[in-house]
Protein backbone atom coordinates (compact mmCIF):
# COMPACT_ATOMS: atom_id res chain seq x y z
CA UNK A 1 0.00 0.00 0.00
CA UNK A 2 1.27 3.48 -0.87
CA UNK A 3 2.38 5.67 2.00
CA UNK A 4 0.83 9.09 1.53
CA UNK A 5 3.62 10.82 3.48
CA UNK A 6 6.10 9.39 1.03
CA UNK A 7 4.20 10.83 -1.96
CA UNK A 8 4.21 14.22 -0.24
CA UNK A 9 7.94 13.98 0.41
CA UNK A 10 8.76 13.10 -3.20
CA UNK A 11 6.48 15.89 -4.42
CA UNK A 12 8.55 18.24 -2.27
CA UNK A 13 11.78 16.89 -3.76
CA UNK A 14 10.29 17.51 -7.22
CA UNK A 15 9.55 21.12 -6.23
CA UNK A 16 12.99 21.72 -4.74
CA UNK A 17 14.63 20.22 -7.84
CA UNK A 18 12.49 22.25 -10.24
CA UNK A 19 13.22 25.48 -8.38
CA UNK A 20 16.95 24.75 -8.36
CA UNK A 21 17.16 24.60 -4.59
CA UNK A 22 18.24 20.98 -4.61
CA UNK A 23 21.17 19.98 -6.80
CA UNK A 24 21.69 16.43 -8.04
CA UNK A 25 25.09 15.10 -9.01
CA UNK A 26 25.70 12.25 -11.42
CA UNK A 27 27.97 9.69 -9.76
CA UNK A 28 28.99 6.07 -9.73
CA UNK A 29 26.62 3.68 -7.98
CA UNK A 30 28.04 2.25 -4.74
CA UNK A 31 29.24 -1.34 -4.83
CA UNK A 32 26.63 -2.37 -2.29
CA UNK A 33 23.95 -1.93 -4.98
CA UNK A 34 25.73 -3.70 -7.83
CA UNK A 35 27.58 -6.51 -6.09
CA UNK A 36 26.11 -10.02 -5.97
CA UNK A 37 23.28 -9.31 -8.40
CA UNK A 38 22.60 -9.48 -12.12
CA UNK A 39 20.68 -6.22 -11.97
CA UNK A 40 22.04 -3.37 -14.03
CA UNK A 41 22.10 0.09 -12.51
CA UNK A 42 21.61 2.91 -15.03
CA UNK A 43 22.20 6.57 -14.29
CA UNK A 44 22.81 7.18 -10.59
CA UNK A 45 22.26 10.63 -9.07
CA UNK A 46 22.86 11.95 -5.56
CA UNK A 47 21.45 15.03 -3.85
CA UNK A 48 21.03 16.43 -0.35
CA UNK A 49 17.81 17.74 1.17
CA UNK A 50 17.52 18.88 4.79
CA UNK A 51 20.77 17.11 5.71
CA UNK A 52 19.67 13.77 4.24
CA UNK A 53 21.54 12.32 1.31
CA UNK A 54 19.22 10.92 -1.34
CA UNK A 55 20.04 8.95 -4.42
CA UNK A 56 17.86 8.14 -7.38
CA UNK A 57 18.67 5.56 -10.02
CA UNK A 58 17.24 3.19 -12.56
CA UNK A 59 17.57 -0.55 -12.01
CA UNK A 60 17.09 -2.95 -14.89
CA UNK A 61 16.34 -6.46 -13.74
CA UNK A 62 15.35 -9.84 -15.14
CA UNK A 63 11.70 -10.60 -14.62
CA UNK A 64 11.34 -14.36 -14.71
CA UNK A 65 8.14 -15.84 -16.11
CA UNK A 66 9.45 -19.37 -15.86
CA UNK A 67 12.74 -20.99 -14.85
CA UNK A 68 14.42 -20.10 -18.16
CA UNK A 69 12.06 -17.52 -19.59
CA UNK A 70 12.55 -13.92 -18.59
CA UNK A 71 12.32 -10.43 -19.93
CA UNK A 72 14.11 -7.28 -18.88
CA UNK A 73 12.17 -4.82 -16.82
CA UNK A 74 13.16 -1.62 -15.10
CA UNK A 75 12.20 0.43 -12.10
CA UNK A 76 13.27 3.74 -10.64
CA UNK A 77 14.51 3.63 -7.07
CA UNK A 78 14.76 6.45 -4.55
CA UNK A 79 17.17 5.69 -1.73
CA UNK A 80 18.58 7.28 1.39
CA UNK A 81 22.33 6.77 1.66
CA UNK A 82 24.80 7.59 4.41
CA UNK A 83 28.10 9.44 4.04
CA UNK A 84 29.92 6.19 3.27
CA UNK A 85 27.49 5.57 0.39
CA UNK A 86 25.77 2.69 2.11
CA UNK A 87 22.16 2.36 1.05
CA UNK A 88 20.05 2.63 4.18
CA UNK A 89 16.56 2.65 2.70
CA UNK A 90 14.98 2.30 -0.72
CA UNK A 91 11.58 2.84 -2.24
CA UNK A 92 10.23 2.30 -5.75
CA UNK A 93 6.99 1.87 -7.68
CA UNK A 94 5.74 5.38 -7.09
CA UNK A 95 4.57 7.60 -9.91
CA UNK A 96 6.22 10.59 -8.26
CA UNK A 97 9.63 8.84 -8.22
CA UNK A 98 9.49 8.40 -11.98
CA UNK A 99 8.59 12.07 -12.36
CA UNK A 100 11.49 13.08 -10.10
CA UNK A 101 13.92 10.89 -12.05
CA UNK A 102 12.87 12.53 -15.34
CA UNK A 103 13.33 15.98 -13.79
CA UNK A 104 16.74 15.10 -12.36
CA UNK A 105 17.95 13.79 -15.72
CA UNK A 106 16.61 16.87 -17.45
CA UNK A 107 18.42 19.16 -14.99
CA UNK A 108 21.63 17.14 -15.20
CA UNK A 109 21.61 17.17 -18.98
CA UNK A 110 21.38 20.96 -19.09
CA UNK A 111 18.79 20.67 -21.85
CA UNK A 112 16.83 23.59 -20.35
CA UNK A 113 19.70 25.99 -21.07
CA UNK A 114 19.81 24.71 -24.61
CA UNK A 115 16.05 25.10 -25.03
CA UNK A 116 16.21 28.62 -23.59
CA UNK A 117 18.65 29.46 -26.37
CA UNK A 118 15.89 28.67 -28.89
CA UNK A 119 13.15 30.51 -27.01
CA UNK B 1 -49.50 -7.87 -18.04
CA UNK B 2 -49.45 -9.29 -14.51
CA UNK B 3 -48.75 -12.72 -15.97
CA UNK B 4 -45.81 -11.25 -17.94
CA UNK B 5 -44.46 -9.48 -14.87
CA UNK B 6 -44.74 -12.62 -12.76
CA UNK B 7 -43.16 -14.69 -15.53
CA UNK B 8 -40.08 -12.50 -15.47
CA UNK B 9 -39.63 -12.79 -11.67
CA UNK B 10 -37.60 -15.35 -9.73
CA UNK B 11 -39.12 -18.39 -8.00
CA UNK B 12 -39.22 -16.57 -4.64
CA UNK B 13 -41.34 -13.76 -6.09
CA UNK B 14 -43.66 -16.23 -7.77
CA UNK B 15 -44.16 -18.21 -4.54
CA UNK B 16 -44.87 -15.02 -2.56
CA UNK B 17 -47.30 -13.70 -5.19
CA UNK B 18 -49.29 -16.94 -5.52
CA UNK B 19 -49.31 -17.34 -1.72
CA UNK B 20 -50.74 -13.82 -1.25
CA UNK B 21 -53.39 -14.37 -3.94
CA UNK B 22 -54.40 -17.67 -2.32
CA UNK B 23 -54.71 -16.12 1.12
CA UNK B 24 -56.84 -13.30 -0.30
CA UNK B 25 -59.21 -15.77 -1.98
CA UNK B 26 -59.58 -17.78 1.24
CA UNK B 27 -60.24 -14.62 3.30
CA UNK B 28 -62.89 -13.37 0.84
CA UNK B 29 -64.57 -16.81 0.74
CA UNK B 30 -64.72 -17.04 4.54
CA UNK B 31 -66.05 -13.49 4.88
CA UNK B 32 -68.66 -14.09 2.16
CA UNK B 33 -70.13 -16.97 4.07
CA UNK B 34 -70.20 -15.15 7.36
CA UNK B 35 -72.94 -12.72 8.15
CA UNK B 36 -70.55 -9.95 9.02
CA UNK B 37 -71.08 -7.35 6.35
CA UNK B 38 -74.00 -5.68 8.04
CA UNK B 39 -72.52 -5.98 11.53
CA UNK B 40 -71.51 -2.69 13.18
CA UNK B 41 -68.99 -4.38 15.48
CA UNK B 42 -67.20 -5.86 12.46
CA UNK B 43 -66.76 -2.43 10.90
CA UNK B 44 -65.62 -0.95 14.24
CA UNK B 45 -62.94 -3.65 14.48
CA UNK B 46 -61.98 -3.18 10.83
CA UNK B 47 -61.65 0.59 11.43
CA UNK B 48 -59.27 -0.02 14.34
CA UNK B 49 -57.06 -2.27 12.22
CA UNK B 50 -57.32 0.14 9.33
CA UNK B 51 -56.17 3.03 11.48
CA UNK B 52 -53.29 0.98 12.87
CA UNK B 53 -52.07 -0.06 9.42
CA UNK B 54 -52.45 3.48 8.07
CA UNK B 55 -50.19 4.89 10.82
CA UNK B 56 -47.74 2.01 10.44
CA UNK B 57 -47.70 2.40 6.65
CA UNK B 58 -47.10 6.14 6.87
CA UNK B 59 -44.19 5.70 9.29
CA UNK B 60 -42.76 2.94 7.12
CA UNK B 61 -42.99 5.15 4.02
CA UNK B 62 -41.28 8.07 5.75
CA UNK B 63 -38.54 5.72 7.03
CA UNK B 64 -38.03 4.24 3.58
CA UNK B 65 -37.90 7.70 2.03
CA UNK B 66 -35.09 8.80 4.38
CA UNK B 67 -33.25 5.51 4.01
CA UNK B 68 -33.30 5.75 0.20
CA UNK B 69 -32.08 9.35 0.43
CA UNK B 70 -29.19 8.34 2.70
CA UNK B 71 -28.32 5.39 0.53
CA UNK B 72 -28.32 7.58 -2.58
CA UNK B 73 -25.99 10.05 -0.90
CA UNK B 74 -23.64 7.23 0.09
CA UNK B 75 -23.63 5.93 -3.47
CA UNK B 76 -22.85 9.39 -4.81
CA UNK B 77 -19.91 9.71 -2.38
CA UNK B 78 -18.55 6.32 -3.32
CA UNK B 79 -18.59 7.11 -7.01
CA UNK B 80 -17.72 10.79 -6.98
CA UNK B 81 -14.69 10.62 -4.64
CA UNK B 82 -12.60 8.15 -6.70
CA UNK B 83 -13.52 9.96 -9.93
CA UNK B 84 -12.54 13.35 -8.52
CA UNK B 85 -9.39 11.86 -6.99
CA UNK B 86 -8.32 10.61 -10.41
CA UNK B 87 -9.09 13.94 -12.09
CA UNK B 88 -7.24 15.94 -9.44
CA UNK B 89 -4.22 13.64 -9.63
CA UNK B 90 -4.04 14.30 -13.36
CA UNK B 91 -4.47 18.05 -12.87
CA UNK B 92 -1.75 18.02 -10.22
CA UNK B 93 0.70 16.47 -12.69
CA UNK B 94 -0.24 19.06 -15.32
CA UNK B 95 0.15 21.93 -12.85
CA UNK B 96 3.60 20.67 -11.85
CA UNK B 97 4.62 20.38 -15.49
CA UNK B 98 3.58 23.98 -16.05
CA UNK B 99 5.36 25.13 -12.91
CA UNK B 100 8.59 23.53 -14.04
CA UNK B 101 8.46 25.73 -17.14
CA UNK B 102 7.14 28.70 -15.26
CA UNK B 103 8.14 31.41 -17.74
CA UNK B 104 5.24 32.19 -20.03
CA UNK B 105 2.91 29.52 -18.67
CA UNK B 106 1.14 31.56 -15.99
CA UNK B 107 -2.11 31.57 -17.96
CA UNK B 108 -2.01 27.78 -18.35
CA UNK B 109 -1.61 27.47 -14.60
CA UNK B 110 -4.54 29.80 -13.95
CA UNK B 111 -6.73 27.73 -16.29
CA UNK B 112 -5.73 24.55 -14.51
CA UNK B 113 -6.31 26.11 -11.09
CA UNK B 114 -9.85 27.09 -12.09
CA UNK B 115 -10.47 23.49 -13.14
CA UNK B 116 -9.18 22.36 -9.76
CA UNK B 117 -11.45 24.86 -8.05
CA UNK B 118 -14.48 23.47 -9.88
CA UNK B 119 -13.68 19.93 -8.83
CA UNK B 120 -13.07 21.02 -5.24
CA UNK B 121 -16.34 22.94 -4.95
CA UNK B 122 -18.19 19.92 -6.28
CA UNK B 123 -16.52 17.28 -4.12
CA UNK B 124 -16.48 19.33 -0.91
CA UNK B 125 -20.28 18.84 -0.63
CA UNK B 126 -19.68 15.12 -0.39
CA UNK B 127 -16.94 15.35 2.23
CA UNK B 128 -16.84 16.02 5.93
CA UNK B 129 -14.23 16.56 8.64
CA UNK B 130 -10.60 17.21 7.74
CA UNK B 131 -11.06 16.65 4.00
CA UNK B 132 -13.90 19.18 3.75
CA UNK B 133 -11.85 21.75 5.66
CA UNK B 134 -8.82 21.21 3.39
CA UNK B 135 -11.00 21.46 0.27
CA UNK B 136 -12.52 24.73 1.45
CA UNK B 137 -9.11 26.17 2.38
CA UNK B 138 -7.75 25.26 -1.02
CA UNK B 139 -10.77 26.75 -2.79
CA UNK B 140 -10.39 30.00 -0.89
CA UNK B 141 -6.68 30.19 -1.59
CA UNK B 142 -7.24 29.60 -5.33
CA UNK B 143 -10.11 32.08 -5.38
CA UNK B 144 -7.94 34.66 -3.67
CA UNK B 145 -5.32 34.21 -6.36
CA UNK B 146 -8.08 34.63 -8.93
CA UNK B 147 -9.08 37.96 -7.42
CA UNK B 148 -5.43 39.02 -7.33
CA UNK B 149 -5.11 38.13 -10.97
CA UNK B 150 -8.22 40.04 -11.98
CA UNK B 151 -6.86 42.98 -9.98
CA UNK B 152 -3.75 42.73 -12.21
CA UNK B 153 -1.64 41.32 -9.41
CA UNK B 154 0.18 38.50 -11.09
CA UNK B 155 0.14 34.99 -9.75
CA UNK B 156 3.69 34.44 -8.54
CA UNK B 157 5.77 31.29 -8.85
CA UNK B 158 6.03 31.10 -5.06
CA UNK B 159 2.24 31.21 -4.57
CA UNK B 160 1.67 28.66 -7.34
CA UNK B 161 4.08 26.20 -5.78
CA UNK B 162 2.38 26.76 -2.43
CA UNK B 163 -1.03 25.93 -3.96
CA UNK B 164 0.51 22.89 -5.63
CA UNK B 165 1.77 21.70 -2.24
CA UNK B 166 -1.69 22.14 -0.69
CA UNK B 167 -3.26 20.34 -3.62
CA UNK B 168 -0.81 17.46 -3.24
CA UNK B 169 -1.82 17.19 0.42
CA UNK B 170 -5.52 17.26 -0.46
CA UNK B 171 -5.15 14.61 -3.17
CA UNK B 172 -3.42 12.41 -0.61
CA UNK B 173 -6.26 12.95 1.86
CA UNK B 174 -8.85 12.19 -0.79
CA UNK B 175 -7.05 8.98 -1.72
CA UNK B 176 -7.04 7.91 1.94
CA UNK B 177 -10.75 8.74 2.20
CA UNK B 178 -11.46 6.60 -0.83
CA UNK B 179 -9.53 3.70 0.71
CA UNK B 180 -11.47 4.11 3.97
CA UNK B 181 -14.74 3.96 2.02
CA UNK B 182 -13.61 0.79 0.27
CA UNK B 183 -12.73 -0.85 3.60
CA UNK B 184 -16.11 0.21 5.03
CA UNK B 185 -17.85 -1.31 2.02
CA UNK B 186 -16.07 -4.65 2.50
Amino acid sequence: MNDSRFSNMVARLIEETARGRMAWRLSEPPRSITIGTEDIVGLYFEGVFKGTKFSIYEVRYKHFQDEDIYYWNSTIVLAVVDNDDRVLWTQNNYREINELYDDVRRKASGVDRLLDYFR
Amino acid sequence: MIALWIGSRSMGYKAAFYGAVGLLIVAVAVAWNLDVWGSKSFWDEANKYGLFFTIFGTLFTVGTFFYVGMFGEKLKRRHRIPETHKDLQQLLIEIRQCLKDWKGRENDIIDLLYQVQGHLENVSQKLDGVEKKSANQLVSSIAREGVFYIGRRKLTEEVSWDIQRKLQKFVTQLGAKHQDNEVERL
